[in-house]
């Protein structure tokens, strides 16, 4: 059994829908996350945020947040993508067996 | 501010003039439709008769400073006004108009939805050579103003057609968290893009007003006022923009 965590990103058209772009992965059993694209869109959007982090919008810490620090990136990717016409979802878990 | 100067009160535009009932149809037209967006922060994309389409969000979404342990707003209306404001003084134009209404029962900011794109859709290696220089400049001052600790990617659009930037997400983590951040002053320091005379006089003319903004302003928003008339002041001593680091 394996514990995954997810978060998407989503991405306002110009007729003002949704569509999802990215989903990030994290296995609990390593701390991995990987990028899953949904859409060639996605390529920039994701690039920018693993080559230049995320600030610590949760806890606040100093330095900025990489893929490779698991869970904390994850859950402060839905204060980074908030603009509205990119979003993302709070983190969500599914256990696989 | 010197005594014995005085600025004129600019003309009022017939682009103000429409922007003036824009705002009003933003803020109190009818409503006809609402639909959530998928993602973590409570957002809704709004139409409005005889306005088109507005992004709400409400007010109340909380989160917790943990090594602080108290509840601070995200989503603030007077901190998006306060920016809105900034720039309306300053006759800059990047800020799609907003408001605070309700929606539904609640209270928050629905801002006008643009067509323009995220500046990450671009590829970020060369956004700048989309816009010009003027609206990039104008854009640097914002942000410098503003002391903005967060503007990244994803939270300034890019009009390829005008070849203006748009600025969004003026809320608790542009102003208040201790970080300072943004792509844009960077870019323009590393362009040495020098100040024009109108972009002076914005400035100018900001600070003639300042103090007016800052009369009956609670809530944080006296010290930040107080603390963009200080950054004005010195900005008009500079003849091109200092870059903003923590």
């Amino acid at each position: 059994m394996t514990l995954l965590y997810f978060v998407d990103i989503f991405q306002l058209d110009s007729d003002a829908k949704q569509k999802k772009i990215a989903t990030f992965k994290m296995d609990e059993s390593d701390g991995k996350v990987e990028i899953e694209p949904e859409d060639a869109d996605c390529n920039s959007v994701v690039e920018n945020v693993v080559n230049d982090g995320i600030f610590d919008y949760k806890y606040a810490r100093p330095g900025k947040l990489f893929p490779s620090d698991g869970l904390s990136f994850l859950e402060n990717l839905k204060y980074y993508f908030r603009s509205g016409y990119l979003l993302a979802t709070d983190v969500y878990k599914k256990v696989v067996e | 501010m010197s005594e014995g100067i005085h600025f004129e009160e600019p003309e009022v535009s017939k682009s103000e003039k429409g922007s003036e009932s824009d705002l009003e149809l933003l803020e109190r037209g009818e409503i006809i439709d609402v639909e959530t967006l998928e993602g973590g922060l409570p957002t809704d994309v709004v139409e409005i008769k005889g306005f088109g389409k507005a992004l709400f969000r409400e007010d109340d979404e909380e989160f917790i400073l943990e090594r602080r342990n108290r509840k601070e707003l995200l989503v603030r209306s007077d901190l998006e006004l306060l920016a809105f404001k900034i720039d309306k003084v300053l006759g800059f134009n990047l800020i799609p108009a907003i408001v605070q209404r309700e929606v539904k029962g609640r209270m928050g900011t629905a801002q006008k939805l643009l067509n323009g794109q995220i500046a990450s859709a671009f590829g970020g290696g060369d956004w700048e050579k989309l816009i010009n220089e003027d609206s990039l400049l104008k854009a640097a001052v914002f942000d410098f103003l503003i002391d903005a600790r967060d503007r990244h990617f994803e939270n300034f659009l890019i009009d390829v057609a005008n070849k203006k930037i748009h600025l969004v997400d003026h809320d608790r983590f542009m102003f208040l968290v201790t970080e300072k951040y943004s792509f844009i002053t960077d870019k323009v320091k590393e362009m040495n893009l020098e100040f024009s005379e109108s972009i002076r006089a914005s400035i100018r003319r900001l600070l003639s007003e300042i103090d007016n903004l800052t009369h009956g302003a609670k809530g944080g928003i006296k010290e930040i006022l107080s603390e963009i008339k200080e950054r004005a002041e010195y900005l008009l001593t500079m003849r091109t923009i200092p870059s903003i680091k923590s």
